[in-house]
């Protein structure tokens, strides 16, 4: 698929490539710095892309932490599992090395070019699993700078096992499951206190740690999304105007969960890799569950022109009263070059943020049902060049209600059996609901 | 301890006195493994000097240690085609690994030799891949695998008589299953760059990869449901239950997988009669696993929403979306609310276009320029789509352009020229107000929609002479398109205000016969000219230039948004690319890559041909007006560089389609007639790729056409 897959450094200049077709000239790469200064010259018009078409050869690239991970390709190739495969790559090295960056990749060159002969095969990804990498590819070299005659080494039979994710023998003491249900709240809410649309984004992590090869299943409440999804689609099939009732949108899961077994009969089973891993993560567009914002912000400013700013601002929780939200922020922006900033809050802490223009009111611990006011006034200096450029900066809120699901999903059990085994496992279960990265509210 | 200190340029010489150094050592694999560590430096470095240490490299293979021998690969593929006598010499000593007791050892050395593409490599490659691909462990099964390819990409006749592809079609019923998805995927490589190789898989066998979805690893699942792409449905009952195996794969977590399980349903789809009704939850699970990939960073967005816009050209009916989804966000990147500007814009029908407004207006309020161009754009596109719209998408324009900012009435006035035009005499309190602010108008294209305006409603504009007068005083050195409207613009309004007029008409065909170069402007002067002076211009009964009135001011053709229609050819071939790089161009496939292989439905008898488009829009539910693009409305039409309309209509080239449609009969010929007559044999009902006959039938073609 990729030709090529270069490291980059911010200005594109190649810090580390490796050739897997040789069908591309090997100095092509080196025209990547001149093509991204254009790009981004051309950005005003809307150009700016995650790939360049130049003489024929396609770069397609992602940007981390001041690098640029670029693949090359002639062909029409599949582009997802390109940028996929490199943003997996990123994952996997920064895995190996905490972070990635330019320093890091010289002071790992050697590892990185046999992690990159084991993850890509002639181009085509291979395995981008870092515990399985990790098997074979050892970060320690200088533990391994005794002799090891090749004969000893085996290739892990994870990579070629029905059981990819998996390696035999693993043994703990003491056989834990940590189950975290987490949903992340995204809501885009307009001036006018409407919901203009919202979305649950919900995880089922797990921390797994038992031994030998555990299958395990998991069982969810029956008033949660699964029952509803299969009641959907049998009502669907009567009465297609029915469908809408219930929005529950796509569930993704880990590659360790047995798709067809879901599919047919709605069980989750699966064999899970070591350690922490995402289970499952679905969607759920919320309209039926989330009817009015969690946390409601009304945010009122008054610009007197020349002098000052003024902001009311108040925040209502409106979650059942027994559940409580922590931590919750209002991050409220304000002009770049607004000054003297003097607050008044009914609760929490309010502080400046000039190098963000923006203002952070926080409140540790918010119980539901409560409302609370905040009054800032900040000055604005004498002379404005151009006051006309209206900032639509929206109003941004954090915040995180535990042992709540917005959903209402619910891990009724989580089975465990290791068949060869048999023994006694602790499942937890933990739940929490909090702000997605987009949970805004838009101002005038 | 780390290697970023090995960074400096080297010379061979140098590191030679370093390795004997190492070797006089009584453990010197330590010493040789720093050594190493320097070469693999400075192939980063780009130095091909080192190319000469080949000979001491050569020495180092035979260390039994896995390590050294790994380097010593790298540097071999880096170096052999630099210093091919060196690297000849190295041979005996390959050709002794290939058969090494570790697989580790044997799969890297196959990997090694096949990537090197010497003669003498090549032909040790051939034996060692033929025996690697019997080889009795896994790993290194998969790596011959890919050797063919490489060996394939060096010299595609050898590997072709030396029936390697047969050797590696048979790994397909290899049992381990990631050595199936990775000789599928090498097999894929070799069928896209061979001419007479094709794949071909039958019903049993497509049902058999598809049981291996659950259980294979991310990347294996791509390679496996590309190949779902090679098998012919031949009645629909067989297409709706490979849909049904396949939907579970769009619950997976890698994006890709899920956009590769979407190309495959969507290619099945055409193999059913109305799929949306057969199977009525299959346009909703499309669209929200297509929605949850919008979570992803915005590159995934990116490309997932270049994919939902091919989706709704051309299989709208089969993918249900909400619009809502696709509203922006403050912080995402401008390539992706371009496109959603653009996919919001293809979503609005009658029922959500009041939500879409809204939304509409709040982006051209944006501070950043081109976005509020574009969504300006977007409400003049919509104005000519959907007719009910048009009241409230104009009284929008009119309000954003009272505040008078620049941009923002100059993407009005080209927008207002469309709307104008497609209802004619309906806006004519838009007109005044964009006349109003004809002062900030600067750009050409701004300015010729300004210009076409006032020439067709001069009668309707106070002191139309002296705002065209005003916008006109450099006429000498505006762009072409400019001069031309102002020409047509002036005549007009001598024909209809004559006593107005005349100063300006006079100037203007002055400045166009005298002083431009442009042979064609000055052409459409001399003609306006003659048209004016003819003495037949004022007609039989003298009526002041009722010939001359008659042959300008003709009511000019409606414009709409659908009476475009994108050639449903490339429309069909850009969906089986689903996912790929013309995903993203939205341009036919092979404009981009001039080699690519063809890709097109192949008939069968359950194949469904689309009707042309307007007869399924009205058979669709309800009367949503057609969702296409209109690139009449707008010169440069769309948003963005990407825009598919330009891009996807423009080829009409009809002797090459029917040329095409020809040979694709011919083929699905050959793939029935092969299917049908092996499906006795046991073997040959599973899976029968490359299947000698079909590639026999190619040659022979071939050879007749010589």
């Amino acid at each position: 698929m990729a030709s090529q897959i270069h490291f980059l450094d911010i200005k594109g200049k190649p810090l580390l490539s490796r050739d897997y077709k040789g069908d591309i000239p090997s100095n092509t790469i080196e025209k990547f710095p001149l093509l991204l200064l254009d790009l981004e010259n051309s950005m005003d018009e809307g150009d700016f892309k995650p790939l360049i078409n130049h003489q024929g050869i396609n770069y397609v690239f992602i940007n981390h932490n001041n690098l640029y991970l670029c693949a090359l390709t002639r062909k029409n190739e599949n582009i997802m599992a390109i940028i996929v495969f490199l943003s997996k790559l990123i994952e996997v090295l920064t895995q190996y090395f905490k972070s990635l960056e330019e320093e890091s990749i010289r002071d790992n060159f050697v590892i990185i070019y046999e992690l990159l002969d084991e993850m890509m095969d002639y181009g085509v990804p291979q395995t981008t699993d870092t515990k399985i990498l990790k098997e074979y590819i050892t970060q320690d070299y200088y533990k391994l700078i005794r002799s090891t005659p090749s004969h000893l080494v085996q290739p892990p039979n994870a990579v070629t096992n029905a059981v990819s994710w998996r390696k035999d023998g693993i043994v703990y003491k003491k056989n834990e499951a940590f189950l975290d249900v987490v949903e992340s709240i995204n809501m885009l809410i307009n001036a006018s206190g409407q919901v203009l649309n919202s979305e649950i984004l919900g995880e089922v992590k797990i921390k797994s740690h038992l031994s030998g090869m555990p299958d395990l299943r998991l069982g969810l409440n029956d008033k949660g999304i699964f029952s509803s999804t299969s009641d959907m689609e049998e009502g669907a099939a009567e009465q297609p105007s029915n469908a809408k009732g219930i929005e529950m949108e796509d569930i993704k899961f880990h590659q360790c969960v047995r798709l067809s077994k879901f599919e047919n009969e709605r069980i989750i089973t699966f064999i899970p890799p070591d350690g922490e891993f995402t289970l499952m993560s679905y969607r759920l567009s919320s309209a039926q569950f989330l009817m009015k914002p969690l946390i409601l912000v009304n945010c009122k400013t008054k610009t007197h022109k020349h002098s000052r700013i003024e902001i009311l601002c108040s925040v209502r929780a409106q979650i059942k009263k027994k559940s409580t939200a922590n931590n919750v922020e209002v991050i409220i922006p304000i002009p770049d070059d607004a000054d003297t900033p003097k607050f008044t809050p009914e609760y929490g802490t309010v502080k400046w943020i000039p190098e963000k223009s923006c203002v952070i009111w926080k409140l540790k611990t918010f119980p539901g049902g409560k409302q609370f006011h905040m009054r800032a006034e900040l000055g604005l200096p004498a002379v404005i060049d151009n006051d006309d450029i209206l900032s639509k900066k929206p109003i941004k809120v954090n915040f995180s209600i535990p042992y709540f699901t917005t959903s209402g999903i619910q891990v009724r059990y989580l089975r465990i059996n290791e068949p060869k085994l048999q023994y006694q496992s602790y499942p937890w279960v933990r739940y929490i609901t909090q702000s997605g990265d987009d949970y805004t509210i838009r101002t005038k | 301890m780390s290697d970023g200190k090995y960074f400096a340029k080297s010379k061979s010489v140098e590191l030679r006195a370093e390795l004997e150094q190492a070797l006089k050592k009584s453990k010197p694999q330590p010493r040789i493994k720093i050594v190493l560590r320097k070469v693999i430096a400075n192939i980063i470095l780009n130095n091909n000097e080192l190319a000469n240490l080949m000979p001491e490299i050569t020495n180092l293979l035979t260390i039994d240690d896995l390590e050294i021998r790994k380097l010593c690969f790298h540097y071999f593929t880096n170096y052999a085609h630099i210093n091919p006598q060196g690297a000849t010499e190295a041979l005996p000593i390959f050709a002794r690994f290939k058969d090494d007791v570790s697989p580790v050892v044997r799969a890297l050395t196959l990997r090694t030799i096949s990537s090197i593409s010497n003669k003498d490599y090549v032909d040790l490659t051939v034996h060692a891949v033929r025996v690697g691909l019997k080889d009795s462990d896994p790993h290194v099964r998969k790596t011959a695998a890919y050797a063919v390819s490489r060996l394939y990409q060096h010299d595609p006749k050898k590997t072709e008589a030396q029936g390697l592809i047969d050797d590696l079609n048979e790994l397909l019923y290899d049992k381990t299953q990631v050595v199936v998805s990775n000789a599928l995927a090498s097999l894929s490589y070799v069928t896209e760059h061979s001419k007479a190789l094709s794949l071909t898989i039958d019903k049993a066998h497509s049902m058999a990869l598809i049981s291996h979805l659950s259980t294979t690893n991310e990347w294996c699942q791509i390679y496996i449901l590309n190949s779902l792409m090679s098998y012919v449905p031949q009645t629909s009952e067989e297409a709706l239950d490979l849909i049904d195996a396949t939907i579970p794969s769009l619950q997976h977590e890698n994006s890709s997988v899920v956009l590769n399980a979407i190309k495959v349903i969507v290619y099945y789809s055409h193999y059913v009669r109305n799929p949306e009704l057969v199977m009525p939850t299959l346009p909703n699970r499309l669209g929200t696993s297509l929605v949850s990939l919008l979570a992803k960073p915005s590159e995934i967005q990116f490309l997932v929403l270049r994919n939902v816009i091919l989706l709704l050209l051309g299989n709208k009916d089969l993918v249900h979306f909400d619009v809502e989804m696709f509203f922006c966000r403050y912080d995402d990147p401008i390539y992706v609310k371009d496109t959603k500007l653009e996919i919001i814009y293809l979503l609005a029908n009658e029922q959500n276009v009041l939500v879409v407004l809204k939304e509409l207006e709040e982006y051209a309020t944006e501070v950043d320029v081109s976005m509020a161009r574009k969504a300006i754009r977007a409400f003049g596109n919509l104005a000519v789509k959907l007719d009910n719209a048009a009241d409230e998408c104009v009284s929008v324009i009119c309000d954003l352009i009272s505040n008078g900012i620049s941009y923002i009435v100059q993407e009005s006035a080209i927008v207002l020229k469309n709307i104008l035009r497609k209802y004619p005499g309906r806006f004519n309190f838009a007109v005044n107000e964009i006349t109003k602010h004809y002062k900030v108008i600067d750009e050409p294209d701004a300015k010729t929609a300004m210009i076409w305006i006032l020439g067709q409603y001069c009668e309707k504009i106070e002191k139309s002479e002296q705002i065209l007068e005003d916008l006109i005083s450099n006429f000498k050195d505006d762009p072409i398109e400019v001069q031309y409207a102002t020409l047509t613009a002036a005549t007009k309004l001598y024909l209809k205000i004559p006593e107005k007029g005349e100063k300006l008409v006079l100037q203007v065909l002055k400045w166009a016969t005298e002083e431009v170069d442009n042979p064609d402007i000055r052409d459409r002067g001399f003609i306006y000219w003659r048209l004016l002076s003819s003495e037949d211009a004022s007609g039989q009964n003298g009526v002041f230039q009722e010939n001359t009135k008659q042959i300008i001011l003709m009511p000019t053709p409606l414009i709409s948004a659908d009476n475009d229609n994108i050639d449903p050819k490339i429309l069909e071939e850009l969906e089986l690319n689903i996912g790929t790089l013309a995903s993203i161009y939205l341009k036919p496939v092979d404009h981009v890559f001039r080699l690519a292989k063809r890709k097109q439905l192949v008939n069968s008898p359950a194949l469904q041909r689309k009707a042309p488009r307007p007869i399924t829009s009205s058979s669709a539910r309800d009367s949503t007006p057609e969702v296409t693009h209109s690139p009449q409305v707008n010169q440069n039409p769309t948003y963005g560089t990407f825009s598919p309309s330009d891009n996807l209509h423009q080829k009409h080239d009809s002797g090459r389609s029917s040329r095409n449609s020809n040979l694709s009969r011919k083929k699905s010929f050959d793939s029935s007639a092969s299917s049908n007559e092996e499906g006795g044999s046991r073997k040959n009902s599973f899976a029968k790729m490359l299947s000698k006959k079909a590639s026999q039938l190619a040659q022979g073609r071939k050879g007749s056409k010589s």
